[in-house]
C-alpha cells in the first residue's frame, strides 16, 4: 500500500518528476517537535499545491489531504485525513521508534466523475477523469525520520571502571595513559 | 509489582559473547549475578507483574500454549509501550533471569555445544527486528499479543487463536509490514481468520491464504487502504472471497 513514485496509474496523478500533469506541483513540508516535559510528539504538516481543480476536490469534500506515518519498529502505522491543508498530528513517544516514514498524500474520499483540468497531459485524452473512492490523486516525495530518546541510549563514557584484587581495599588508582581513563580498585562493581 | 529492568550494554554484549562459557547454565545453572548485581541493570519506571511472568504455561504432550502465554505476558507486561519492547536489553534481561525456566522448557538446548551455542543466542537475545518478533522467548509472546491488542472490539484470545493457528499465515501476516502495521486492514483480515477457524478452515490453507493476500495487494495498488473505513475494508475482502477466492464458505 505505499505508492511507487513511478508507479503507473490508470489515470493521472501529480507527484514530483512524473509529467500526468504538466508544470504542476505538490510539496507537503513535515517538521517534528517534541513537547519538552511530556511523552508528546507532534508533526506540523503543510501542503503547497499549484493546481487549483484538485484544491477544489478537496474543498468541495470530495477528496483529502492526507499523510500516512509508518514506524516498523513499532508496527505503527496512522492515516492524517483531513480537509486543510496546514495541520497537526500527535503522537505518544512510545508509538515511535526508529525510522518513521511519512507518506503525503491527496486521496479521493468518494467517487468522483467528470473531473476535468487544463494541465492533465494530453496523452491521457480529454477526459473527464473519473476516480474510485480511495484512489490516490496526488503524492508527494516519502520522507523520514529517526525518532530515539537520548535516555535510552547506550552511553559511551570516557572513563572505565576496572576490578583489580591487588589493590589495597582503601586505594584507587587512576591510570590516564590508555584509550579510556582507568580507576581500578578491588571495591569495584564489574559492570559500573 | 516490580519494576522493569533493562540490561546495560556491556552487560548484555559480555553474556552475548559468553554465551559458550555460559552454557551449563543455560542449561541447568541459573545467571543469579544478572539480578542480583545491580551494575548489570538499570531500572526504568514502568512496573510489571513477576509473579505471572514466571508462571508461564510449559509445553505438555507437543501442546506449547502459545495463546495463553501470549496473553499472560501481554498482560504482565501491560505498561510497556512498542518503543521500550523493541529493546533487546529488556528481553535480555527477563530471558536470563524470571524466563530462564520457561525458556529451556520452551526451547530445549540441544547436548551439542555448536549447536547449543546457536540456538541460545537465537532464543535468548533479541539483536534484530526477526529475532524480537520471532525467536526470543519472551519479546516473540509479547509482539505477537501486541499486534492482537490493536484490533478494536475483538476478544485479544479469540483474535489471537485465529492469528496463531497456523505459522505460515502468521509469518505471511507478520512479514508483509503494511498489512501488519495498518490496524484496521490486520483487523479485518483476523476476523475473517476467526470465521474460518469456527467453520471449514478453508482460509488456512496455504495457498489460499497467500490468494487472498496477493488479491488485497492488488486492491492496495490503486486505493490507499489506510483511508478507507472499516466497514468499507471488510467489504474488499467479502468481494474477494466470493468473486475471487470464488469460496462459498469459509
Amino acid at each position: 500500500m505505499q505508492f511507487d513514485l513511478l508507479r503507473a496509474f490508470p489515470y493521472p496523478v501529480l507527484r514530483p518528476g512524473v509529467d500526468d500533469y504538466r508544470d504542476s506541483d505538490i510539496q507537503a513540508t513535515v517538521y517534528f517537535e517534541e513537547t519538552s516535559g511530556s511523552n508528546i510528539i507532534t508533526a506540523e504538516i503543510d501542503f503547497a499545491l499549484s493546481v487549483p481543480e484538485i484544491k477544489k476536490l478537496v474543498s468541495d469534500g470530495v477528496a483529502h489531504y492526507v499523510v500516512v506515518f509508518a514506524c516498523r519498529d513499532t508496527y505503527f502505522r496512522k492515516a492524517s485525513i483531513k480537509e486543510q491543508s496546514s495541520f497537526t498530528e500527535t503522537f505518544s513517544a512510545g508509538e515511535l521508534r526508529g525510522e518513521v516514514l511519512i507518506y503525503p498524500y491527496i486521496i479521493a474520499s468518494s467517487v468522483i466523475t467528470d473531473f476535468e483540468c487544463a494541465w492533465i497531459n494530453e496523452e491521457f485524452g480529454p477526459g473527464p477523469f473519473s476516480f474510485p473512492n480511495g484512489a490516490v490523486l496526488a503524492l508527494d516525495q516519502p520522507q523520514s525520520i529517526y525518532i530515539d530518546r537520548d535516555a535510552f541510549k547506550p552511553i559511551s563514557s570516557c572513563f572505565s571502571m576496572v576490578k583489580r584484587d591487588n589493590i589495597a581495599d582503601n586505594e584507587w588508582q587512576v591510570q590516564a595513559d590508555g584509550h579510556k581513563v582507568q580507576i581500578a580498585s578491588v571495591q569495584l562493581s564489574k559492570h559500573a | 509489582m516490580t519494576k522493569v529492568r533493562f540490561l546495560r550494554a556491556t552487560a548484555l554484549e559480555e553474556l552475548r559473547a559468553n554465551i559458550r562459557i555460559n552454557l551449563g547454565a543455560y542449561r541447568t545453572g541459573s545467571f543469579s549475578e544478572v539480578s542480583a548485581d545491580s551494575s548489570y541493570w538499570f531500572e526504568h519506571d514502568i512496573e510489571f507483574d513477576e509473579g505471572a511472568l514466571a508462571a508461564l504455561q510449559p509445553p505438555v504432550d507437543g501442546k506449547f500454549f502459545e495463546v495463553e502465554n501470549c496473553a499472560i505476558v501481554y498482560r504482565a507486561l501491560s505498561e510497556l509501550s512498542p518503543y521500550e519492547a523493541r529493546d533487546e536489553r529488556l528481553w535480555v534481561y527477563l530471558s536470563h533471569t524470571v524466563l530462564l525456566q520457561h525458556a529451556r522448557a520452551r526451547w530445549p538446548i540441544p547436548a551439542d555445544d555448536d549447536a547449543a551455542t546457536k540456538h541460545v543466542a537465537k532464543h535468548f537475545f533479541a539483536r534484530d527486528k526477526r529475532q524480537v518478533e520471532r525467536d526470543n522467548v519472551g519479546s516473540r509472546l509479547w509482539w505477537m499479543a501486541h499486534l492482537c491488542a490493536r484490533i478494536s472490539s475483538m476478544d485479544h484470545e479469540q483474535a489471537l487463536r485465529a492469528f496463531l493457528f497456523r505459522s505460515d499465515v502468521r509469518a505471511n501476516l507478520v512479514e508483509r509490514p503494511t498489512t501488519s502495521q495498518c490496524s484496521d486492514l490486520f483487523g479485518a483480515i483476523v476476523r475473517k481468520l476467526a470465521t474460518s477457524l469456527d467453520g471449514e478452515k478453508q482460509l488456512f490453507q496455504r495457498s489460499m491464504f497467500r490468494r487472498l493476500m496477493t488479491e488485497i495487494n492488488s486492491v492496495g495498488g490503486y486505493k490507499l487502504l489506510d483511508c478507507l473505513p472499516y466497514t468499507q475494508l471488510e467489504g474488499i475482502l467479502d468481494e474477494i472471497i466470493v468473486n475471487r477466492l470464488q469460496l462459498k464458505s469459509l
